[in-house]
């Protein structure tokens, strides 16, 4: 029997994780607004199954599990219409500008910026390495939590987290070799 | 411990995942090696940066997720909560069905005086053209295939001059918007249209099987189903042979 106070009581709270992490993997407001959504009516049909412990988590897993979809999803659309005729007139350049349809400010401005410009990277990272890095650092999730949200080993996330960090550290040195001696 | 072992452990030293051993092991080298020290520094400092790309769900989307949820939970309720919502359930279902056989009533009663005017017009428009057959055949096995390609159903076709109402023929008719089969039969000097059609879904569900006799201006009307199909005859014939003719069709 789901009760509706209580999935308003547990999972409801959430939405800003859910959100939060739907975007940085689809990497568009509008497109994470629909797969939270999705996640939250798939997460009321799984309440009766939930234990009770860990609601961000769970709901996570699930918001996880319907980006991806929806990322597949979106790629697939995005073959079709590169194959077909009336789009040949849109250059290559326009379609690769399509993945991030949120126009971020950080894009525009101040490009010097370290913040704006770890954020861009972050946008570049594979989605293997993005996620458990927005799951580490804006959820501030254990490693034990990563691993059970992304359904893989304690291990595995400690190896990819550090990979993840060495990636994005040497992508923002790429850039500007003066990020290592300005530290702090 | 070697710089390189220790280098890949600063990730996880940084986010204190490290058994107590190992995090000994590892502070204790990065203390003395500057190398890992920036290292540890970059990453405490990046995590900050990220932690500061957090996204708010947008305002509205609360509700849109409540409302989600509430269709959800709307959709899944008889199935999910007969213990507590069953009573309520029970009570809402008997409203509304209610309520649907109130409407349904209503709109069948006009809906079926819409189609009695059409048929009586069919019928009384197929006299006055004189030409209330567009083939002529008292052979079932010659009319039957004529409608093929002129509507989307096979009627049974069946010449009844054994019984004294011999097939003239037939044609096609506009009824509600439909084309419907008209089969023209005679009975001494009586005209006899029979307009037929498969009675669609939702009037079987209805158990619309009541059969309808009515003199409209002279004219008898029958109305029946049939073997999936619905009839409509029409002729100033006498009611008693029209439902002879009933019989036999």
């Amino acid at each position: 029997m789901v009760s509706r106070s209580r999935f308003e009581e547990l999972v409801i709270p959430h939405r800003n994780a859910a959100f939060n992490l739907a975007y940085w993997i689809l990497q568009s407001r509008d497109d994470a607004e629909d797969a939270v959504q999705d996640a939250f009516v798939r997460a009321f049909r799984a309440f009766d199954a939930f234990s009770g412990n860990g609601a961000r988590s769970w709901l996570l897993a699930i918001v996880r599990n319907v980006a991806y979809s929806a990322l597949d999803a979106r790629k697939r659309s995005r073959n079709v219409i590169v194959l077909s005729d009336d789009m040949r007139s849109q250059s290559a350049s326009d379609l690769e500008q399509m993945p991030s349809d949120d126009p971020s400010p950080e894009a525009v401005v101040a490009a010097d910026d370290e913040h704006v410009r770890l954020l861009n990277e972050l946008t570049r990272l594979p989605l293997i390495h993005r996620d458990i890095l927005v799951l580490r650092e804006m959820e501030g999730l254990s490693y034990a939590e990563i691993a059970r949200i992304t359904d893989t080993a304690i291990g595995t996330i400690m190896s990819r987290l550090s990979r993840a960090r060495a990636e994005l550290r040497k992508a923002l040195a790429c850039q500007a070799p003066k990020v290592r001696s300005d530290a702090l | 411990m070697r710089c390189e072992d220790a280098r890949l452990l600063v990730s996880a030293l940084v986010d204190h995942e490290l058994s107590d051993d190992e995090e000994l092991a590892v502070s204790e080298h990065v203390e003395l090696c500057p190398t890992c020290t920036r290292l540890a520094e970059d990453y405490r400092r990046m995590g900050q940066h990220i932690a500061g790309g957090y996204r708010q769900a947008p305002a509205g989307l609360t509700e849109k997720i409540r409302a989600s949820v509430a269709r959800e939970r709307l959709a899944s309720l008889p199935s999910r909560s007969y213990a507590t919502m069953g009573r309520a359930a029970v009570l809402i279902f008997c409203m509304g069905l209610s309520a649907l056989a109130t409407w349904y009533a209503t709109r069948n009663s006009q809906e079926e005086a819409f189609l009695e005017r059409e048929i009586l017009t069919a019928h009384v428009r197929s006299l006055v053209q004189d030409r209330p057959i567009q083939i002529a055949s008292s052979d079932g096995h010659t009319v039957k295939p004529w409608f093929n390609g002129r509507i989307d159903f096979a009627p049974a076709v069946r010449d009844l001059t054994f019984a004294g109402f011999p097939l003239l023929g037939a044609r096609v008719e506009i009824v509600d918007g439909r084309r419907v089969a008209a089969l023209v039969y005679k009975r001494r000097d009586h005209i006899i249209n029979v307009f037929m059609w498969p009675t669609a879904q939702a009037e079987v569900q209805g158990a619309r099987h009541t059969n309808i006799r009515a003199n409209i201006r002279g004219y008898n009307v029958l109305r029946w189903s049939a073997a999936g199909s619905t009839y409509w005859a029409v002729s100033d014939l006498n009611a008693g042979e029209m439902v002879d003719l009933q019989k036999l069709l």
